[in-house]
């Protein structure tokens, strides 16, 4: 409760205090997985105000994979130089080290974490160093870069050249952080000099920069990004607005700029994602492709659509979002209080897939009924804790757009629901299959939802305040030697670390575990 | 660390302490052990020596001293969250600690994230499955360990069970028997098993098997089902249905962790039937399926090159599983008569009547017993939106796909093969109760008796009569039947009425007319009987409608009454409705002054339907006030020659019909869509796409691509060509000029700022020839707060996503457009109204458009449309009179009726009036058709019946009457929101014990198990936490 006290009080300014340790993580409130799966960012907030700004890392994923525990039954799991650890009533089932300093330590050199501290952070290693692993070998961080404090989340976008670019809200300034990074993960925001990025990479400050003259509202939070990055949402949570920014893709280097804010919707809008975009839209005339966001409140039980009107028809153009519909939330007790909205367009992009050996007319065809496969939505509620579900119902033949959700379903979560998120896990049979996964940020909890079975397979415990979730996962492929992968990285906001979560189902020992930490354990100052 | 945080609760705690030591009362916090609950299962156990007795040998009725037995029904709930079982001993209602030496309550650990659980029904043991993956199971819990362990007894750990590995993720569990149990009487039962350790297992002499919990359910082999005990599995991800040896399992020896060997599996069928025969449909729906413009509405992308079977919720009846299906539309249908050769029967398939091309999966089933018909349903859910579909399967009955129920076009928000609630339906669960009255004649009680409302009967079944006072017989909560119930995510358990033995006593206590058909309170006629009243005594419940109790349909809460003594509860009128007018506020209907130059809103009578008539009345407020007839009710004076106030009718055939409160208006030239601010003008080069031609200079043409303007309502010129035919407007010039005058109208409602940059720009200004281009948008089209008439553009073709449309008044409309594209460049504010018309809307606008072949804007011929309206027209007057002079009001002409148009109107609109009398006053007679208006003059909508009667003056835009109807309909639900759980609750599983006379009911938010009793469907106690 102080710290939020903190938060609304406070704003940034990074002139004064103590520079953020740039190799710590600290309070981090948002990650993303680069496309390559090379590279994990992260977004620290400094949400104490112990520091003067906050920081953005960059780390290498394949150092990371390197360092996951490998299970196994029997040392030929192993690779040479390696056994299974799979004796005694402490066997790991990892393998491990047979000779030298580490050997048959499941840890090795990061060492065991003491058994006690295990409920509060779970894993039985002790967490990775990042700039100084502790087995030695390349850092673990790859790059990073100060930003302004309180920022609330990270989006990840490539530009139209396959540039990557990443969003960020900061509450601190009430501004949108875009920061480009390079092939090897370094990260440029005109940090060049103070170390943090400019003003130039601050959209939402400066009335100047739009025709409208509007300055970026208080408290953003939520942000959603649609999927060529042309258009930029970002919730105000304690007003009922969205801002608009906007990327000129023809300019891609200009950045994002504010362009609208929708106001009088209804208070505390949490919950934002963007609807992916159809492969069918390209078929369709240029006026009917509008980018739509979803958004929920803390306030209101119902979900709004937000369409982005890029109003090219005007001149001067003035882009704007305009509320396209309601969908009233009717599924739990009292259907308010959602913090969390992710839409799964897996079994849409599946059929999409099926239309690449098309072409001409068939391919537009494909298109076009892929198109009307239903998204799922996936809404977490606070009243009671639950996870609401639905889909939408398109209607291609009529209108492009029928993107708002009816809900069918409702599970019970543990307490504290948030964030959710569609990600992938490996089943057993080495198969990708969509999950969706829910932070119980209360409650510890990640819970692993079937949507094809409806059910939860697994709750994951989890360290303190988990936060913020991203996917790293590869499909097999014998042909490449390539076993595949499934893992997540985990925020924990409260403890100032990432949790590396197995979701490989191979693994069947350690499927839904964290197997890995990174970047020390840092409790918050008033529990010190 | 943790040392501080401790610290600080326990000063917190003080203080909380402190601060409640100032109250005289302290209430301490229920203290709550169970958490995530999943599925709950009943045994009965004699809790002194530990063993399963008959489940219907519990509870105990007799004292334990005298049969030396302390039966108990215990309930076993799964703990999703901690993966273990909790005891509830329903006797002494608590919750079971297994470890008392430890703190808290502890349960029976299992392996992770448990699904389906079982118990015998001789009480020897619970059989449960586990989900974690990579360690997927069957786990058996005797009961003679489920309770805590004396001393010497064995720790309640995972290592006490019996165990074993199955192939995949299990779902859900079910018990069933071979009733030839083999040569030695409990033999294997199946002869299949080929694994020699299982089988050894299976063959286990009573002996050799564990002694530390024992289990044999030889011992209960005789209870139904008799047999040798099977569990039977689903396997979602297999898309499989396993049957295991129960006695097997149980043998199993503790800490190892075996595979299961199955008996029998059984791989679901995944490939839907290539024809599918369409859905039978009731007589009002006839028409319907051929119907040309009920074409499918919603794609749900291309259909699945291969299905995969997600064997979701089983229901078991008579030998016959019925397996839901989250892979395939089908509903499978398991001949498990022998379970060691499993078979799969024909399946049901479900669909949907409103999206035909979906394929509908179902999460969850339950079946009833058969009916006093012989018809049996089966309830399942369909897993896109949450509703109920009910199958007969029924041995007379060849249906497999869903019923479709009669009454469709009464209830038009809810599709005819779907029971459906505002939140989705989480489970449900099918039963048969009675609650029978004895004989006084035989002393004996009969099962099944219906009702019998003949007041000249005096049969057993006149004995479960509505008492007088209401608190005993007929009535809502009282359940004697069959009937399903419905755990909502809403937190609460709803019924609906399947076969209610007392459904022919709730019903009005007046006969209606001889006729074939129904009155206006959906009644026939009864033949033999005069009243339902005999000497002030009713033999009927006296409730409104004749359709109180549906199949299939939501149970109601209450007794719908109009009986102003007791209360009312039935719709009504909260007062007569109200005029508005925006020039001048509030108007009665006075018959002198101003109010005579207003509209009249008046009920008519309800019209004879078959031969059968019945008296018209409505209740406003707790007063009935009928149109003529009976003295004990006041009158309604409906002649706009001699009322003084508005009014209307509420039709009652379906009241169901009714929210629980709503407010209506029906507003002149009044809003169709509401409106919106994301409308576009674009100038249009070429062909549009779906105009198919290119746009004269004389068209403008708005998109709004989620306006969605045919769901919206919006009526064309087509459309109201449509409706001018439909009241006999014949002739070529009329029917157009009624088109035009009637078709719905965009008025563009943007203001022109000073700040918008566009008017200053001087490629606009040179592009429209006006230097102060937004000053002359202003003196074109006038300002939002005096809105000229030139912003109001017709709409001539309607498409979904786009209208097509010309200036509404007359003159250059080819200037007009210009200027438009000059004032509107961008996105823009716009309402969509009708026009000259009164439109009536209460919580949404009730209309029939649906998009049709080319997203076009048309009626949809539906039955099932029928009744839905939103258009009013005006009656107005021929008579000579009427066309006299107004402007002094003191010398208004003898005319009581606004006078029919003639020509044009001021604003150059030309008009048509459909609903013209020769009379200058009296009140629409539907019974006497020589009155020469069209049926469509009178406003006979599903909740509301009247006509308006033009004023002396016309009307105008925006003024508006408006009304509420308050006493509608709610389904009878119990929620299972309580003092103790607060509003955290959602029902995740209903099971019913008969034993209990209850639904137990599992609260998956709360964690909690309730009891909701099944006389009244009330809570039984506070839920078990």
């Amino acid at each position: 409760m102080a710290l939020a006290g903190l938060a609304f009080t406070a704003c940034y300014s990074n002139g004064d205090g103590i520079a953020p340790p740039l190799s710590q993580i600290y309070f981090p409130v948002g990650v993303a997985t680069s496309p390559d799966q090379s590279r994990l960012y992260v977004v620290s907030s400094d949400f104490d105000l112990q520091y003067n700004a906050g920081a953005l890392h960059s780390l290498d994923l394949k150092r990371v994979r390197q360092l996951v525990p490998r299970d196994c039954d029997k040392d030929a799991d192993c690779v040479a130089g390696e056994r299974c650890d799979a004796a005694g009533d402490s066997a790991s089932h990892w393998c491990v080290a047979k000779a030298g300093k580490f050997a048959g330590k499941p840890c090795g050199a990061l060492g065991e974490r003491a058994v006690g501290e295990r409920i509060i952070v779970p894993g039985r290693c002790n967490n990775v160093d990042l700039t100084s692993p502790q087995m030695g070998g390349a850092p673990v961080q790859v790059d990073s870069v100060e930003l302004g404090a309180f920022a609330s989340d990270l989006v990840l976008r490539q530009g139209p050249k396959g540039e990557q670019r990443l969003f960020i809200p900061v509450r601190g300034e009430s501004s949108l952080h875009w920061i480009d990074v390079d092939k090897s993960g370094g990260l440029h925001c005109g940090q060049e000099g103070s170390g943090s990025c400019d003003s130039i990479h601050r959209a939402g400050l400066d009335s100047s920069d739009n025709s409208r003259g509007l300055r970026m509202p208080p408290e953003p939070f939520g942000i959603a990004v649609s999927a060529k990055a042309e258009a930029i949402a970002i919730t105000h949570q304690t007003s009922g607005a969205v801002s608009l920014f906007t990327q000129d893709l023809a300019h891609w280097s200009r950045g994002p700029e504010l362009e609208f804010i929708l106001q009088n919707l209804p208070l505390r809008p949490v919950a934002l994602a963007a609807v992916p975009r159809s492969l069918a839209s390209d078929l369709l005339e240029p006026s009917s492709l509008q980018v739509g966001f979803l958004t929920a409140y803390r306030d209101t039980p119902q979900v709004d659509l937000l369409r982005y009107y890029p109003d090219a028809g005007a001149n001067p153009s003035r882009p704007f979002l305009a509320l396209a519909g309601s969908a009233q939330v009717r599924a739990n007790l009292l259907d308010y209080d959602s913090r969390g909205i992710a839409v799964d367009g897996s079994e849409r992009a599946d059929c999409e897939a099926s239309c690449a050996g098309e072409s001409g007319a068939k391919a537009s065809a494909c298109a076009l009924s892929c198109a009307n496969v239903p998204l799922g939505v996936f809404l977490s509620s606070r009243s009671p804790a639950s996870l609401i579900s639905g889909f939408t119902q398109p209607d291609t033949w009529a209108t492009p757009n029928r993107d708002l959700p009816r809900f069918s379903d409702v599970v019970a979560l543990p307490y504290g629901p948030s964030r959710v998120e569609i990600g992938k896990i490996m089943t057993s049979a080495g198969k990708l299959e969509t999950r969706v996964f829910i932070l119980c940020f209360d409650a510890r909890r990640l819970a692993v939802y079937d949507p094809t079975r409806r059910l939860v397979e697994r709750w994951i415990t989890t360290g303190r305040g988990p936060h913020a979730l991203s996917f790293d996962y590869q499909a097999p492929d014998p042909s490449r030697g390539e076993p595949g992968h499934a893992l997540a990285y985990l925020a924990h906001f409260t403890d100032s670390y990432l949790g590396v979560l197995q979701l490989d189902q191979r693994a069947r020992r350690t499927y839904g575990e964290v197997v890995l930490g990174l970047a020390p354990v840092t409790a918050p100052r008033a529990s010190k | 660390m943790i040392r501080d945080s401790l610290s600080v609760k326990f000063s917190l705690t003080l203080v909380l302490f402190g601060l409640a030591a100032c109250q005289t009362t302290v209430e301490p916090p229920p203290m709550r052990s169970l958490a995530n609950s999943g599925r709950v299962s009943l045994l009965c156990l004699e809790y002194t020596s530990q063993r399963g007795r008959d489940l219907r040998a519990c509870p105990d009725s007799v004292d334990p001293l005298i049969d030396h037995e302390d039966r108990r029904v215990m309930a076993l709930v799964t703990q999703s969250l901690r993966g273990e079982v909790a005891v509830i001993d329903m006797h002494d209602s608590r919750v079971v600690d297994e470890e008392p030496a430890l703190p808290g309550t502890e349960f029976l650990p299992l392996g992770a994230n448990p699904s389906g659980i079982v118990s015998t029904p001789g009480g020897s043991a619970t059989f449960v499955g586990t989900t974690e993956p990579g360690r997927e199971a069957l786990f058996a819990l005797p009961s003679s360990c489920i309770l805590p362990p004396a001393v010497g007894e064995p720790a309640r750990d995972l290592s006490l069970w019996s165990t074993c590995r199955l192939p995949a993720a299990p779902a859900e569990l079910e018990l069933v028997a071979v009733a030839d149990g083999g040569p030695d009487g409990y033999g294997v039962g199946c002869q299949g098993a080929k694994d020699k350790a299982w089988y050894a297992a299976a063959t286990m002499p009573v002996a050799e098997r564990r002694q530390d919990c024992p289990a044999s359910l030889e011992d209960e082999a005789h209870l139904a089902p008799v047999g040798r005990r099977k569990l039977v599995v689903t396997f979602p991800t297999l898309g499989m249905v396993g049957v295991y040896d129960a006695q097997a399992l149980l043998n199993q020896k503790p800490g190892t962790f075996p595979p299961c060997v199955p008996d029998a599996m059984v791989a679901l069928r995944v490939t839907p039937p290539t024809a599918l025969a369409p859905q039978a449909l009731p007589a009002d729906l006839v028409g319907s399926a051929t119907c040309a413009v009920a074409a499918p509405r919603y794609e749900f992308g291309p259909a699945p090159t291969a299905y995969q079977s997600r064997p979701a919720g089983v229901a078991l009846q008579g030998g016959k599983m019925f397996v839901a299906d989250l892979g395939t539309p089908l509903v499978h249908v398991l001949d498990l008569s022998n379970p060691c050769a499993p078979s799969e029967l024909e399946p049901l398939l479900p669909r949907s009547f409103d999206e035909p091309k979906r394929d509908v999966r179902t999460r969850d089933l339950s079946v009833s017993e058969p009916l006093r018909s012989g018809e049996q349903f089966v309830y399942a859910i369909d897993d896109a939106d949450g509703s109920a579909m009910v199958f007969d399967v029924g041995a007379k009955s060849s249906q497999r796909t869903p019923l479709v129920r009669p009454g469709s076009p009464e209830l038009p928000f809810e599709p005819p093969d779907r029971i459906r609630f505002d939140a989705p339906i989480r489970d449900l669960l099918l039963l048969s109760h009675d609650a029978p009255i004895v004989d006084p004649n035989t002393g004996t009680t009969t099962l099944g008796t219906l009702c019998d409302p003949n007041p000249n009967s005096d049969s057993v079944g006149s004995l479960y009569r509505t008492s007088s006072d209401r608190t005993r017989g007929a009535g809502p909560r009282k359940f004697r039947g069959t009937f399903g119930f419905m755990a909502l995510g809403s937190g609460s358990v709803a019924a609906v009425d399947i076969e209610d033995f007392d459904e022919a006593c709730r019903r009005p206590v007046s006969n209606t007319t001889p006729g074939t058909g129904r009155d206006w309170r959906g009644c026939a006629y009864a033949p033999g009987i005069a009243s339902y009243m005999t000497d002030a005594v009713a033999s009927v419940s006296d409730e409104v409608s004749c359709n109180i109790v549906q199949r299939h349909r939501a149970r109601g809460s209450m007794a719908m009454l109009m009986d102003t003594g007791i209360g009312v509860t039935a719709p009504n009128l909260r007062s007569l409705p109200q005029l508005s007018d925006p020039l001048s506020g509030d108007v009665g209907a006075s018959q002198v002054g101003p109010a005579r130059l207003r509209p009249r809103l008046l009920a008519v009578p309800f019209a004879a339907d078959g031969g059968v008539t019945s008296p018209s009345q409505v209740l406003v407020g707790s007063t009935a006030m009928a149109i003529e007839g009976d003295l004990n009710q006041s009158l309604l004076d409906v002649d706009p020659g001699t009322t003084e106030s508005h009014s209307l009718l509420l039709p009652l055939g379906e009241p169901r019909v009714y929210a629980s409160q709503e407010s209506f208006t029906a507003t002149y030239e009044g809003a169709v869509l509401l409106p919106r601010s994301t409308g576009r003008l674009p100038v249009v080069s070429g062909t549009d796409e779906r105009v198919g031609r290119p746009l004269r200079d004389t068209e403008l043409l708005l998109r709004d691509a989620d306006a969605l303007f045919c769901d919206a309502g919006v009526s064309d010129e087509a459309l109201a060509l449509a409706t001018g035919e439909s009241m006999g407007l014949a002739s070529g010039r009329r029917r157009s000029d009624f088109a035009s005058g009637h078709a719905d109208y965009v008025q563009l409602t943007d203001k022109f700022s000073v700040d918008d940059a566009y008017f200053a720009s001087t490629a606009a200004q040179a592009a429209c020839g006006e230097t102060d281009l937004r000053g002359a948008c202003e003196e074109w089209f006038g300002t939002t707060e005096l809105p000229l008439a030139t912003r109001d553009l017709r709409v001539t073709e309607a498409y979904h996503d786009r209208l097509l449309l010309e200036p509404r008044v007359p003159g250059d409309e080819a200037a007009w457009v210009k200027r438009v594209h000059c004032c509107f460049p961008s996105v823009h504010n716009y309402v969509v109204r009708g026009g000259q018309q009164w439109v009536v809307r209460g919580s949404r606008l009730l209309h029939d458009i649906i998009p049709g072949a080319g997203v076009r804007c048309v009626r949809d011929c539906s039955p099932r449309k029928a009744h839905l309206k939103s258009r009013a027209f005006e009656v107005t007057s021929s008579a000579a009179e009427c066309r006299k002079s107004t402007e002094n009001l003191s010398k208004l002409p003898a005319c009581w009726i606004g006078a029919q148009a003639t020509g044009p109107s001021e604003d150059g609109v030309p008009q048509v009036d459909p609903c013209v009398t020769a009379l200058v006053k009296g009140a629409i007679d539907p019974s006497r058709p020589s009155a020469g208006l069209p049926a469509a003059c009178v406003f006979a909508g599903l909740q509301s019946r009247f006509a308006v009667y033009r004023g002396l003056a016309p009307s105008h835009r925006d003024m508006a009457f408006s009304w509420s109807i308050a006493g509608g309909w709610s389904p009878l639900s119990t929620s299972l929101v309580n003092a103790s759980v607060g509003m955290t609750v959602l029902p995740e599983f209903m099971l019913h014990s008969p034993q209990l006379n209850a639904i137990v009911v599992v609260d998956s938010a709360s964690g909690g198990v309730s009891l909701l009793s099944l006389e009244g469907l009330v809570p039984q106690g506070l839920p078990f936490l």
